[in-house]
């Protein structure tokens, strides 16, 4: 760069080529023979259409469009087969291990499992494949061309056939080439400009620039960093979807009542969900005498109320299933109650209540066979077969259940166990959400059955069954 | 390219009027085979063997005939106009339903309805006793119901053929466009129709060998081995005719790249099918299910299946995936025959394995290729005489012209 034409740079444009105009396609098509013929490479035609013979006219190269996508839908196969032998089928202690899990019985290694996944991988990137392998090929997308700088250029679009030749290609002279070109029947030849490239931005524009960029960046990193920091402060959001709403919250004031609460009292003759178990020992297999009744259920509690009528009397529930906020002091207690029970509180019959039958036999067995043999196993042994498996992964982590023919668990009175089933004990989680009271004491029942089969003697079979039995041999 | 339409014509366009008797030798030939077929079961005492591998026969046969129909209806459906030149040639294989159905009254006349429980075991009355899934099956496989059935499959079948074909031979000679226009109509309401009967023709034919097992899926995958077959069998047609000078400038490249490609799409769509229809029995792995692939996992039949999951969708899928073998005439003739073999090899995996009677399996197979070399013998004959004396293209079809200066892209 010289010192004294620092404005003054304005490069020379490069001739890109001459573009020549047709009448139609067919003349596009002779004329395109003819150019190539004549030993010209670098020829590109352009058209409103795809005309049908312009690849062979060209002498245009075979695309190697089916290549790329063939590798890429063999890398796909490849690619999805591997990932799920080894997710599934390779399972060790290191990083990043597969995890060799049982699905449906199936063998790790299943070839038909995987092959959705490895059908889907192939089309998706052969379809990727072959979408951006057209584009890249074709150069696309490019912002600008300039051929759409010459005006004739505009009927492409329309009706225009044009055949452009390359300034690159070892043949071309222009002269000569725009009279060749005329010569094979072009109705206008033109020649064409590259984009003139190369004008300097003044230094300062980099600045500003630069700046703008980074004020940019300001105020996402500011709410990034609010985002994921802590304080005391409210939190800065930009859109406040669902935090503000019109509601109230807990002990505030509201104009609308005439005592001036917003938080409404139950009205008179509220019963509360979950209320009502009166009978004890089928809802909590305690003795109706125990004197912790009242902390499971059906005890009364006042709150106090402002509504002019003395203190209203509810009935709290012990139980956690519906615990709402004015029932988490009773709970708290029914949480502390089973440590405290005295072993003489828990009922040793089952409840009056209750049927005891061979349909409930046959329940308890189903029930304890769906809910409970998972983990206890078939037996009640303590082997089921998620604790086999816990086992088996040595996770540390996995208390293995008492075996339900231990010495501690046959001598438990019955509303002991009941309750264990409902509340749950160590790792193990209550069931009282998923099986109902007599589903409970159904479960009960089989259990002493199962218990009984693992403490039996000869002596308990009837008297003529013994006798089969000692002539067997 | 030079456009076909008006340069002098050099190829033979219409049959001669003795095809009809020239088709007389093969189709002496294809019964006579049926006929060796039957005596040498009879005589070995593999009757049942014979039985399913005659049903092997006529499905093979059958199976191209509703594949042309297909063809047909598709096209005049979605007004194709590059098929205009093969369009006749799938008419006539259409037609030769009429013969398949003759064979197939054989197995109606002198098993179902004759009380022999050689092929459907449940024509024998004691089958539906004390089994709750067959009691509830009986009123349906009723032999009476049955036959009716397979006649009715039939008969809509060569109803729409010969209407397809009437019509087509009528538009040679007057109002063209007329007779284009109703086809098209026709095509319509056929299709569903179409698609009903074969599916239950299937169900009916091939399914009930295993009367316990049943498959939604069935239907459709009798129908893409067919269309698959009857495609293979176009191709291979169209070559053996251009060797005799038929249909030399008509046929062109770009017709057989256009079969090749529908062919390729079929092969992958039947290897998609006969997929999913094990993988969901597989994954499930529910009894009355599974028993059909049980018993498909025993003696030859393992390597039978893995030979058709190769042969039928892996090797043919990487064989003519390429567009220089699509439009290469001697290699996709090669294709189609391998084609033509690898259908016949599963129809066989869906029939053959059903023999109850004790026996080598290799008697079956024998007799599976008698049987059906000789229904191709028959097949053969029927179609000579179907195209004798007619144009092999629709000549005056408005779309032709088109057809005949198509170029694929």
């Amino acid at each position: 760069m010289t010192d004294t034409a620092t404005t003054d740079v304005t490069p020379q444009p490069k001739r890109l080529g001459l573009l020549a105009q047709f009448a139609g396609p067919d003349e596009l098509i002779a004329a395109a023979e003819k150019v190539t013929d004549a030993g010209y490479q670098k020829v590109e035609a352009y058209s409103p259409f795809a005309v049908i013979g312009i690849d062979e006219a060209l002498k245009a190269k075979k695309t190697q469009l089916p290549w790329l996508v063939f590798c890429m839908g063999l890398t796909g196969c490849l690619v999805g087969i591997t990932m799920q032998c080894y997710m599934n089928g390779v399972e060790g202690s290191w990083w990043l291990s597969g995890y060799d899990y049982l699905i449906s019985g199936k063998p790790s290694f299943s070839i038909p499992a995987f092959i959705p996944v490895t059908f889907e991988l192939t089309i998706l990137l052969s379809a990727f494949g072959a979408f951006f392998g057209m584009l890249a090929f074709n150069q696309l997308p490019k912002l600008f061309n300039p051929l759409l700088r010459s005006d004739r250029f505009a009927e492409v679009t329309t009706d225009g056939f044009f055949l452009l030749v390359d300034a690159k290609d070892g043949k071309y002279a222009e002269a000569e080439t725009e009279a060749f070109l005329t010569s094979v029947g072009a109705t206008a030849v033109e020649t064409v400009d590259e984009v003139v490239t190369g004008y300097a931005l003044p230094a300062g524009i980099h600045l500003v620039g630069a700046s703008v960029a980074t004020a940019a960046l300001l105020v996402p990193l500011y709410l990034w960093m609010t985002s994921s920091t802590t304080t005391s402060l409210p939190r800065i959001t930009l859109f406040k979807d669902m935090e503000n709403q019109a509601k109230y919250k807990a002990q505030r004031p509201s104009t609308l009542f005439a005592d001036g609460r917003a938080a409404r009292p139950p009205i008179d003759g509220t019963v509360a969900r979950g209320s009502g178990k009166d009978d004890v020992e089928l809802y909590y297999g305690v003795k109706p005498e125990s004197n912790l009744v009242g902390a499971f259920g059906g005890g009364d509690l006042q709150f106090a109320s402002f509504n002019g009528d003395g203190p209203v009397k509810a009935t709290l529930v012990a139980e956690g299933d519906e615990a709402d906020s004015a029932a988490e002091p009773a709970e708290a207690a029914a949480d502390a109650a089973p440590a405290e029970m005295e072993e003489k509180d828990w009922v040793t019959e089952f409840p009056k209540s209750l049927k005891i039958s061979s349909q409930l036999m046959d329940r308890g067995q189903q029930r304890f066979n769906i809910h409970c043999a998972a983990c206890h196993g078939l037996t009640g042994a303590g082997d089921g077969l998620v604790t086999q498996r816990a086992l088996g992964l040595q996770q540390g982590t996995w208390v293995q259940p008492t075996s339900l023919h231990a010495e501690a668990v046959v001598t438990q009175p019955v509303g002991r166990i009941f309750n264990t089933i409902t509340n749950g004990i160590r790792k193990m989680p209550g069931y009282k959400e998923h099986i109902t009271p007599e589903d409970r004491w159904a479960i009960v029942l089989y259990l002493q059955a199962l218990q009984r089969s693992q403490n039996a003697s000869a002596d308990d079979l009837p008297a003529d069954k013994r006798r089969e039995l000692s002539t067997l041999k | 390219m030079a456009s076909l339409v008006n340069a002098d014509i050099t190829e033979i366009r219409q049959a001669s009027a003795g095809l009809a008797g020239a088709g007389f030798l093969p189709g002496a030939l294809g019964a006579a085979l049926l006929g060796g077929a039957a005596a040498i079961g009879f005589a070995m005492g593999s009757w049942e063997q014979f039985v399913h591998a005659y049903l092997l026969a006529v499905m093979y046969v059958t199976s191209l005939g509703v594949g042309g129909l297909f063809f047909v209806l598709a096209h005049h459906l979605t007004g194709g106009r590059w098929g205009t030149t093969v369009r006749r040639l799938a008419e006539i294989t259409a037609g030769t339903l009429a013969v398949s159905f003759a064979m197939y009254l054989l197995i109606l006349v002198l098993g179902v309805l004759a009380g022999s429980d050689a092929l459907y075991p449940w024509v024998n009355p004691d089958m539906f006793v004390g089994d709750q899934i067959m009691e509830s099956k009986r009123p349906y496989l009723d032999p009476t119901w049955f036959t009716i059935r397979s006649c009715v499959y039939y008969v809509i079948w060569i109803a729409m053929a010969w209407t397809m074909l009437g019509l087509s031979t009528r538009q040679d000679s007057s109002e063209p466009t007329k007779r284009a226009r109703a086809m098209q109509w026709y095509a319509g309401p056929m299709m569903p129709i179409f698609a009903l009967s074969l599916n239950f023709a299937s169900f009916d034919w091939m399914m009930t060998l295993e009367p316990h097992w049943f498959s939604t899926m069935f239907g459709v995958y009798f129908f893409a081995g067919s269309f698959e077959g009857f495609l293979a069998w176009l191709i291979l047609l169209c070559v053996v005719l251009q060797g005799r000078g038929v249909l030399t400038q008509s046929v062109t490249t770009e017709h057989y790249h256009d079969l090749a490609k529908l062919m390729f799409a079929f092969v992958v769509f039947w290897g998609y099918i006969a997929f999913s229809q094990y993988m969901l029995i597989w994954y499930a792995a529910i009894p009355e299910e599974t028993l059909w692939y049980d018993i498909r996992q025993h003696g030859v039949w393992p390597f039978w299946g893995l030979a058709l999951a190769a042969g039928h969708l892996l090797v043919p899928f990487l064989g003519f995936m390429s567009k220089a073998v699509r439009r290469n005439k001697q290699l996709m003739l090669f294709w189609a025959c391998w084609m033509l073999a690898m259908h016949w090899i599963d129809l066989a995996y869906v029939i053959l394995p059903q023999v109850r009677a004790e026996g080598s399996v290799a008697v079956t197979i024998v007799l599976g290729l008698i049987a059906t070399a000789g229904a191709l013998g028959v097949f053969l004959w029927a179609w000579m005489s179907g195209a004798a004396g007619k144009w092999l293209l629709p000549v005056q079809d408005p779309r032709l012209p088109i057809a005949l200066s198509y170029h694929n892209h």
